[in-house]
């Protein structure tokens, strides 16, 4: 077959994949172009037929009301916290380009430097010991972050939790991001995502605050992962840095 | 964001229960959508497609991340390209805007078969089989112009008449 009609035969393929129609057989057919012809899969098709299913959904459904709640909660956790000047700001703002973009009426809060009377990321990490119905585990670097001393701090029924490190390494924010994951297998066989966050290049302890992107119940483990700027959705976990798991 | 959750909520319901269920399952996956959506809504990029298709996007890219965990051979299924690999990766000087005035000035250029066939699939949400019965066409003739149909609307797209003339 010439190059014309490889690349003719894969755009035939990449349409389906992005329309979900792909038999096995096509599947593999697929996975073969792009290995021997080193084609990649066209984002447009996927961003035309999200298009199609978007003018589609004009007759959408609406979600059942216990979910809209359940949305609405949880994006509370996505809203901006004022600054602490221990924590590393990991959390960019999530609304503000949506806002923009569909001509939304968001109200943000504004991101203020801390003043005397909140209370530093120590100070809740405290306060969060004192509960008995807490974890406290211990990190461990791997064999690439053996330097790394660190333990996480987590409670269940606030959904709140604490990461405290000392020599794991600076990152370069361009080049590349640690991301959380949380394992809960009572909830999901993946890994819930526990955000991205960066390590300032100076010494001394960092506190970085945890914002389970979905409800935890029972992690088991807490692992620490080099991303992509930005994180990733689903992690094929080749740099793991650190993991924190039940004794 | 609850603005967002009540214009782009149904949108993300309908889109993720075609490829999810039961509900209970659907509904874990549209948080996991919103939770995704809020993470990454300042990449948004609105020259390369409105905030419905961003929104959607990623509700397909969830459902087919469900659909992959719950299958036997995951390997064996492609996932969609990422968010960000979209928005900045693949951006090209040919690429137009996806927004709901681009893709109806496609359309309106397809042939009015093709055009009735993503009517049916998109608009009614039939699945090929249901489409297969309405119409009286054989599946694989279906599947063909469903391909060819979206293989031409992305060339009209980066078509520079198109755009000219539809936006």
């Amino acid at each position: 077959m010439k190059p014309t009609e490889l690349k003719q035969r894969f755009d035939e393929l990449d349409a389906a994949r992005a329309l979900g129609d792909l038999s096995p057989e096509e599947q593999a057919e697929w996975f073969q172009l792009v290995e021997t012809q080193g084609f990649s899969p066209d984002g447009e098709f996927d961003l035309l037929v999200a298009g199609l299913e978007a003018a589609g959904g004009e007759v959408a459904t609406a979600p059942p009301a216990g979910l809209i709640k359940k949305l609405q909660a949880e994006a509370e956790h996505f809203m901006p916290r004022p600054a602490v000047a221990e924590v590393i700001p990991f959390w960019r703002h999530p609304a503000l380009g949506w806002a923009a973009a569909a001509g939304l009426a968001v109200a943000l809060t504004v991101m203020t430097p801390r003043t005397e009377t909140e209370p530093s990321a120590a100070d809740l990490r405290g306060a969060l010991l004192a509960r008995n119905d807490v974890l406290q585990w211990d990190f461990s670097g791997t064999p690439e972050f053996a330097q790394l001393n660190g333990d996480v701090v987590w409670q269940d029924e606030s959904q709140t939790g604490f990461m405290r490190f000392s020599g794991l390494p600076a990152n370069d924010p361009q080049q590349c991001q640690y991301q959380l994951w949380i394992v809960d297998p009572q909830r999901d066989s993946a890994p819930v995502d526990g955000g991205v966050f960066n390590i300032p290049a100076r010494d001394g302890e960092v506190l970085v605050p945890i914002r389970a992107a979905l409800g935890v119940s029972s992690p088991v483990a807490f692992v620490i992962t080099v991303e992509k700027p930005g994180g990733v959705v689903v992690s094929q976990q080749e740099i793991v840095a650190a993991i924190a798991q039940r004794g | 964001m609850n603005d967002c959750i009540a214009q782009f909520g149904g949108l993300v319901w309908s889109i993720i229960r075609r490829y999810v269920q039961p509900d209970s399952e659907a509904e874990d996956v549209v948080q996991e959508a919103f939770a995704e959506l809020w993470q990454k809504a300042d990449r948004f990029d609105q020259s390369r497609a409105s905030a419905a298709t961003f929104i959607g996007l990623i509700a397909r890219r969830r459902s087919i991340d469900w659909l992959r965990r719950k299958s036997r051979r995951p390997e064996l299924q492609p996932l969609p390209p990422d968010f960000d690999e979209l928005v900045s990766a693949e951006t090209t000087p040919d690429s137009a805007c996806v927004d709901a005035e681009n893709l109806q000035g496609a359309l309106s250029q397809l042939s009015s078969d093709a055009r009735e066939l993503f009517n049916l699939h998109f608009t009614g949400g039939l699945t090929h089989a249901e489409i297969a019965a309405k119409t009286g066409l054989p599946l694989g003739t279906i599947k063909t112009r469903l391909r060819r149909g979206l293989i031409d609307m992305r060339a009209l797209l980066r078509s520079p008449k198109t755009q000219t003339a539809e936006s």
